[in-house]
Order: C-alpha cells, then structure tokens, then sequence
C-alpha cells in the first residue's frame, strides 16, 4: 500500500490542448480519493497519467515516494478498473483473474489461492468458468474488480466504474466497493462524474474543472465550506441558489441588498466582509437551508424574503419549491407540509449562519 | 400481402442467381461427363474424362501447383498482411501516405500486375535483376519467368504484390475494432507489446482472419489471370495451375468435356477447403458461446 503524489502535474495534447493545468494532489496510504467533475474536466487524463497509460507532460508523480513519470504500466504496481469493463471476451472469469498473475509468473497454486480468495470476496465464485458474455453487468463488474484484487497491488484506480450499471445497481456496488476499501486497506482512487458516488465513498474529495483542480477536502468541508462558486454550485442537489448582491451596512450592521430582497448578515460575518462594503458580491444559499416561514424555527424581519411560487415539486420526503422573488428565481427545499401553491404568495426564511458569499471577480468564496 | 411481399423481391436476384450461377454450375457438371468440342453434337461418355484427368499428369502439375499457391498466400499474405496493418495502425506521421501506397496494387487489375512484374523479372534489363548484378549477387539472377524451377514461386510472389494489401485492409478494419480499453488492461495487468498482440489484439482479429484466410484460400485456387498474362502456363505447363489448364484444354483444344471435368474438380476442391474452414470456425464459436 501506498502515497501517491502529483506535484505540479500538467497535460498537454498536441502541443495545444491543456488536458490538467498544474495539479497538485496528495493521496495518503489507504485513503479513498474520489476526482470528481464534469465530462472534459481532466479527471480521467489525471488517473490515466498515475496509471502510466498517458505521458506527463510537465511535473512529476509519485507513487511510494519513487517518481514513477517513466515508469511502465506495468511495473507501477497498480490496477485500474475500466468504465466498460475491459475484460477478455475469449478468457473465462478465472483466466482473466488470472491474467495478470500468469505474466508475472506467480505459481499455480498461489495464482488458483488469490482468485478463489477474490472470488469469494466478491461473490463469484459460480461464475469462474464462464465468459465475459454470459455475465451481467454487474458481475463483470465484480469480475473487473475481482481482477485487480487478486494482484493484491500497491494502488487501485477506478475508472467511472458504476457509471454503466443501472440505479439500483450502482447504490449497491457503492456500498460493496466501500466495504471493500475497508477490508482491504487499499489506496484507492478512484474518478466520476457522479456526485452521490463522490459524497458517499470518499475520504477525500478532489474536483476539477477545465482541468484545474477547483478544491480538495473531505465530504463535509466541499459541502460546507465550498472554495468558489464553481464548487458550490457542482456540490449538492438542487444546486445552490446564487444572486448577484451587494453588501451594505444599514440598521444593526451588514446587510446582503439584491434586485429583490435584503437580509441581515450575521454578526460572525461581519469581519470577513469588511472590505467588501458597498461592493458587488455573489450571494449564495442552498435550498435546503431555506424554510417556508410557516415551518422555520426563527423567522424574524431580517431573515425572511417574500416571493410569489411558480412550480411546486412535492417528492413526498420534502417539497421543492421554485420561487420568484423580484427577477430571481429562487430554489428552497421546504418541509412537505407546505401550504404553498403555484402563482401565490410565500414568506421564505434563510438560515443565514449558512449563507455563502463569494467575490465577483475571482468568484472565490468570501464566507 | 404482406407475407409475399419480400419474395416478390427476391424473385429478380433469384432468377438472375438461377440463370447466371446455378444453370452454369448444373450445365458444366453435365458436361463434365460428355466429350464435346463446342460445336458439334455431345457424347455422353460417362467417367472417361475424369479418369484420364487423374492420369494426366500436366493436370496433377497444375493442381500441386495450385496448392503452391494456397501455402504462399495463406503463409505470406496473412501474416505479412497484418503485419503490415499493425504498422499503419500506429499513426506514425504520414501514415495515410504509406497506406495509400501499399493499397496501390490493390486498384489495379491482375493484368495490369502481370505485365508490370513481368517487366520488373525481366532476364537482363529487369529491375530485379539489375539490382541483383549491381550488389554483387549475379549469381542469383535468374531467368524468372522461364526458369520451371522457379517460375510458379515468381508468379506466386507476383501475386501477393496485390494480396497483401488486400489482406492488410481486411486486418485494420479488425483493428478499428479492437477495444483499446482491453489493450491499456493487459498493460496494467502487466503485458509487454508482444503478450498485448497475442492474447488480447490477435483473439479480436479472428473475425477479420476467418475473412483473410478464406479469401486467401479461394483467390489461389482459382488463381488464373497473373498465370495467363505472364507465361501461359509455361514453360512447358511449369507454372500452369488448375483454371489455367482448364482453359487450354477447353478455348484453345476444344476440349469442353475435358474442360468442365477440371472446372468440377477445381470447384469441390474449393469447397472442401472452405468447408473444413468454416465447420472449424463455427464449432469454435458454438463452443464459446
């Protein structure tokens, strides 16, 4: 088991499309790191470049604290997991196991141990004699996995491994590949554009955009604490609502001003937004830090927007709630029991200790 | 109505297939059994040509020869073919130019080959020999169209000028097809190039090798065109193959009984090749499925 390490690490494709821009990543011993982003963002060039299947064109990677930029595929001691499987059609389930050890020249019988071990793990043992085609899409994704245990590698990469299986599947593969993380101490890396998959399995998060790394943290802090409005706005569904504002100090300190509304910035913030007075920020707040006044627990004047329903989506959980309020349009998930209807009036509450603000040029986040 | 429908439109291919193949095919094992110079009256003579066929030793000549076809094109052209597609298949600069290239032969029509090689294996100013003489090899330039000890094996190589790239193209449409995600796996799991190309790009070619091989099979067994542009068959039927004598005997010896009994025995040695082919490839699929 092992660190991986990118320092630096740029991709570059023929000579004019930047691929990953100066990506500096460090994967500790046995953690489960999840690159995630939307399609184009350089995700999977990043793990393809630890894979050794592409070339680093600037910066270096490591892997045990060894560069390993002119290191073979082969001799990096790892084992990826592809989108569509990759198994061989012509070898049966234990042949494509045993693939990999067979190169190596293990013994027999160590080979027929770690496969019937893989196996057993992963719960297929019935299906060792038969082909790739026989198999459902989840075994081969089992096999697939199967596959890359049983070398029992330094580092696993997983390539959008659940993104071809079908809903139920992938809520049950996820939990799996989990469990297989903590059974087996592995550093696992692993790439999708699937933000569930991403908030579920990862210690760490990593995502990227045009191919820089936007933000690196655990679950939590990429929720909670996103570091610019990109993040914000990838992380969390529905997506946080964002509304051009300005801060202005008024009656009792700091208040957010838009086209429609103005809240009261708690005083916790007030610091923070000290040199942003009178100036244009972006103002953000999650849907489901948003109440329907009938529902919240602390309604005062200087939290509370008014705004007329346009759509109304009850998901019988919670309700979602698509709001006018002056030319926004504002996104609240609010308790089930709302009495809100289409074209009429509502009282929104914000929970504004969970208010983000994020500058309008850099569009990082202030708060 | 509508069950009759698509044999309304099989009935034009289907008449045209019974007129231009089968009737011809029927009407030349009929007359496999007659003597018969085209003109005048046929004579039924039951086995008699066949039996002097299997006599007939510039027949025997022609059909060995034909099996020295079938063992250099099917050793030469398939292995050569795909080794030259693996080649384009790299993408190395310019490699549109070089597949162009090699494909060349392949728009031009066996008489058009014919004459080109017979001009490149002429004695003393061929390209071949010239070459020869001018490396210091003398010694091996030949008479090589003239020479019976080597004249089949000229034709032969002739020949694979145009077979090669048609081999070569039948291999990279295979190759569009093999998986790269495969390739980089047997990378990852720890194969070199070489373990890469056997156990994961050469078990996706088999498709394009059943092609390959079967086309192979068939072209030199029916091998006529090349023979008759460069040397006719000779010198004294040396280099003659099956299609070749055949149509000695039957357009210039008005010999069509004796003609359409080669024709026959041409056609099912055809077709046991081709069946041993085919019964291997499909039991091997039946197997896999």
């Amino acid at each position: 088991m092992a660190q991986v390490v990118l320092e630096n690490v740029t991709k570059i494709y023929d000579n004019k499309v930047v691929a990953v821009k100066n990506a500096n990543l460090v994967v500790e011993d046995k953690e489960f790191v999840v690159l995630l982003g939307p399609s184009g963002c350089g995700k999977t060039t990043t793990l393809r470049m630890i894979a050794g299947l592409e070339e680093v064109t600037e910066g270096k990677i490591y892997i045990d604290g060894k560069v390993v930029n002119d290191v073979e595929p082969k001799d990096r001691d790892i084992a990826m997991v592809f989108q569509n499987y990759a198994l061989y059609p012509h070898m049966t389930v234990y042949e494509n196991m045993a693939f990999g050890l067979k190169l190596r020249k293990f013994p027999k019988d160590e080979i027929d141990r770690r496969v019937r071990e893989a196996a057993r793990i992963l719960g297929i043992e019935d299906l060792l004699d038969r082909k790739p085609r026989q198999l459902s899409g989840g075994q081969r994704q089992r096999v697939a996995v199967g596959r890359a245990i049983v070398r029992n590698p330094k580092v696993f990469l997983f390539d959008e491994p659940l993104s071809n299986l079908d809903a139920k599947l992938r809520v049950q593969m996820r939990s799996e590949l989990k469990k297989l993380h903590h059974r087996l101490q592995a550093t696992i890396i692993y790439v999708t554009h699937d933000q569930v998959e991403a908030m579920t399995m990862a210690d760490k998060i990593v995502i990227m955009k045009d191919g820089e790394i936007q933000q690196i943290g655990t679950p939590y802090e990429v929720y909670n604490n996103p570091a610019n409005v990109f993040v914000a706005g990838f992380i969390g569904s529905p997506a946080m609502n964002f509304v051009n504002a300005r801060i202005v100090r008024g009656e009792g300190g700091l208040w957010v001003q838009t086209s429609g509304f103005k809240v009261k910035v708690p005083k916790e913030f007030e610091d923070k937004l000290a040199n942003y007075i009178d100036k244009e920020v972006i103002f953000g707040i999650r849907p489901h830090d948003i109440y329907d006044k009938l529902f919240a627990i602390a309604p005062t004047p200087e939290n509370t927007v008014f705004g007329i329903v346009d759509v109304v989506e009850p998901l019988g959980s919670e309700t979602i709630l698509h709001v006018k309020v002056g030319d926004e349009t504002i996104v609240a998930v609010v308790n089930p029991k709302t009495q809100a209807k289409e074209d009429q009036k509502i009282d929104l509450v914000f929970d504004m200790t969970r208010m983000h603000v994020f500058d309008k040029e850099t569009e990082k986040a202030i708060i | 109505m509508k069950k009759i429908t698509p044999y309304l439109f099989l009935i034009g291919p289907l008449a045209m297939y019974i007129v231009w193949v089968l009737f011809p095919i029927f009407h030349t094992v009929i007359v496999s059994f007659t003597r018969w110079d085209g003109m005048t009256k046929m004579r039924f003579v039951g086995l008699q040509n066949y039996v002097q066929l299997f006599r007939d030793r510039y027949f025997l000549l022609s059909f060995i020869n034909n099996l020295k076809w079938m063992v250099g094109f099917v050793l030469l052209s398939i292995p050569l073919g795909l080794l030259f597609a693996l080649l384009m298949d790299q993408r190395f600069p310019g490699h549109r130019v070089y597949k162009t290239l090699v494909y060349l032969p392949m728009a031009l029509s066996f008489v058009v080959i014919g004459q080109i090689w017979s001009w490149i294996l002429e004695p003393t100013g061929g390209v071949v020999n010239t070459f020869l003489r001018w490396i210091g090899l003398s010694n091996f330039a030949k008479s090589w169209l003239s020479d019976p000890k080597v004249v089949t094996y000229s034709l032969i190589w002739a020949a694979l000028w145009r077979q090669i790239p048609y081999a070569m193209v039948l291999f990279l449409a295979g190759l569009q097809n093999v998986n790269r995600d495969r390739v980089e796996a047997a990378m990852v799991d720890g194969a070199n190039a070489l373990q890469r190309f056997w156990y994961v790009v050469l078990p996706e070619l088999r498709p394009a090798m059943v092609v390959a091989v079967t086309v192979n099979v068939i072209d030199s067994l029916r091998a006529f065109d090349i023979v008759y542009v460069m040397t006719r068959g000779g010198p004294f039927y040396s280099s003659s193959v099956m299609a070749n004598y055949m149509y000695i005997q039957a357009f210039h010896n008005y010999r069509m009984g004796y003609g359409a009994a080669i024709s026959v025995i041409q056609f099912l040695v055809t077709l046991i090749f081709i069946l041993i082919y085919v019964l291997n490839v499909m039991k091997k699929e039946e197997r896999e499925v």
